[in-house]
């Protein structure tokens, strides 16, 4: 499992190069990130951020102030939960009752 | 006996498990503090090796299991602290009683490694309804250790919900009431999706360390495959935390047309030489322990406890904040060895150990008095 992780690295097939590898990318994209995460650090995420907005790809970002580390997206973080919440709510579903 | 007054239970005759019914009052979060004393040593150093509430027929009355140290005296003053115990009624914000599936896939699976796996099972739930034109379908990825139960109960005995209980229900981010909901467990999780315990058909033995190295993009075409199977051609969204949203952004990249959005939480594009550094030294306190039998402890019927157990010590300290660590600790660093140690021993999943730690942290007091 732990090999999965080391393994992970899109950009490794295209010279390192993020932005490259999600050239072909269609999805809207949320990143959120926790300052006291020292595991996946804030800059870790802003990377993904700025090879999403290299490729004029749509992307929210939100860096949650926290003190809970790497475990804080499990965590009832009431900022984190409403960010995360106002973006689910406005996905549009097709053939939903409004 | 009798809530509220002090009672000496002798397990000197016993080791291990020692059941004993209490009657507790009403309410959310009862529990018990115990307080251990060696025999002759009332007011000596306590400490506690195990501790199971287990309910029985009546909701209030628990079957306390109790592991202590031979020859040790157990006092048990029935005040209130917090242990995890199931609400007597479902908060209306819970997705509720859920119940796992499992899918066997028989069309062979080419991995990343170059091998294949020729069949293999998913085990995943579902919370809230698919509708007409399967466009409200949310996948649900999970990290390292975790598994396919994100939301609920499996009974009204479980003491603990599914490990995203915070995110998805109705009313919560991940609205159940909107969306339908796939959390599974990925390939060799062990957690009920085919992986190194399951059997090889070849050998008909557990795969053990023959299990073939799956990375996240064969989790993701796996994922694709029970989408297939559940009529989802495009997800509203696939969420994930940590590696969860590794593989929330590997969807993006080799899926673009099957995912209208991406919710990439605590994760990154690559791990750090850091990162990678601790997996290595977690890997090894594994591989280093005599009961691992070169991966085939399966067979020798046993499991590598010791290296397990430094694996995930290792894997808690690096998911805590210097902030969160301190303040476990209390300003007491002696007790980090303690907490991890029984945290350990709880073999907890890391998604509770901070739980633990601070359950254990309110029993301090008590224990120390």
């Amino acid at each position: 499992m732990t090999k999965a992780l080391d393994y992970f690295d899109p950009a490794s097939q295209h010279d390192d190069d993020l932005s490259a590898a999600l050239v072909e990318v269609l999805a809207k994209f949320l990143v959120i990130s926790f300052t006291s995460d020292w595991r996946f650090s804030p800059a870790r995420s802003r990377k993904i951020v700025k090879a999403l907005l290299d490729n004029k790809k749509e992307v929210s970002y939100a860096e949650i102030k926290s003190h809970d580390g790497h475990d804080a997206f499990l965590m009832q973080i009431p900022h984190y939960l409403q960010i995360f919440q106002a973006y689910m709510q406005q996905i549009e579903i097709t053939g939903e009752e409004s | 006996m009798t809530f509220g007054r002090r009672v000496v239970y002798n397990t000197w005759h016993s080791s291990l498990a020692n059941g004993l019914n209490i009657n507790l009052t009403k309410g959310r979060h009862v529990g018990l503090p115990l307080h251990y004393a060696r025999r002759g040593e009332p007011t000596c150093s306590p400490y506690v090796f195990a501790l199971r509430v287990r309910p029985t027929c009546s909701p209030y009355v628990f079957a306390l299991k109790i592991i202590t140290p031979v020859g040790a005296n157990l006092r048990v003053r029935p005040q209130l602290i917090t242990l995890f115990q199931m609400p007597d009624i479902l908060p209306p914000d819970c997705v509720g009683l859920v119940r796992p599936q499992t899918h066997q896939f028989t069309t062979p699976l080419a991995l990343d490694c170059g091998r294949s796996l020729p069949s293999y099972e998913l085990i995943y739930e579902t919370y809230g309804q698919l509708n007409q034109n399967h466009s409200n379908a949310v996948l649900i990825c999970h990290a390292l250790s975790s598994d396919h139960h994100a939301a609920g109960y499996y009974s009204m005995q479980d003491k603990k919900p599914g490990w995203w209980e915070s995110c998805i229900g109705p009313g919560k981010p991940i609205d159940t009431n909107r969306f339908f909901v796939v959390s599974l467990n990925n390939l060799g999780a062990c957690q009920g999706s085919t992986g190194p315990k399951s059997i090889n058909p070849e050998t008909g033995k557990p795969y053990g360390p023959d299990f073939p190295i799956v990375t996240v993009r064969d989790w993701v075409k796996s994922q694709a495959r029970l989408g297939d199977v559940l009529g989802i051609t495009q997800w509203a969204a696939v969420i994930g935390g940590s590696l969860g949203g590794m593989q929330a952004l590997q969807w993006a990249i080799d899926y673009p047309k099957h995912l209208r959005h991406s919710v990439v939480i605590a994760a990154a594009p690559k791990l750090t030489a850091q990162n990678i550094a601790f997996n290595e030294v977690a890997r090894q306190a594994i591989l280093s322990d005599p009961d691992f039998h070169a991966g085939h402890y399966y067979q020798h019927d046993v499991v590598p406890r010791r290296g397990l157990m430094l694996a995930r010590m290792l894997g808690h300290i690096t998911y805590l904040s210097e902030d969160a660590m301190r303040k476990s600790l209390g300003g007491n660093y002696a007790k980090v060895n303690s907490i991890l140690a029984l945290m350990s021993n709880f073999k907890l999943k890391v998604i509770y150990a901070i739980k633990a730690a601070h359950l254990l942290i309110a029993l301090m007091p008590i224990l120390i008095y």
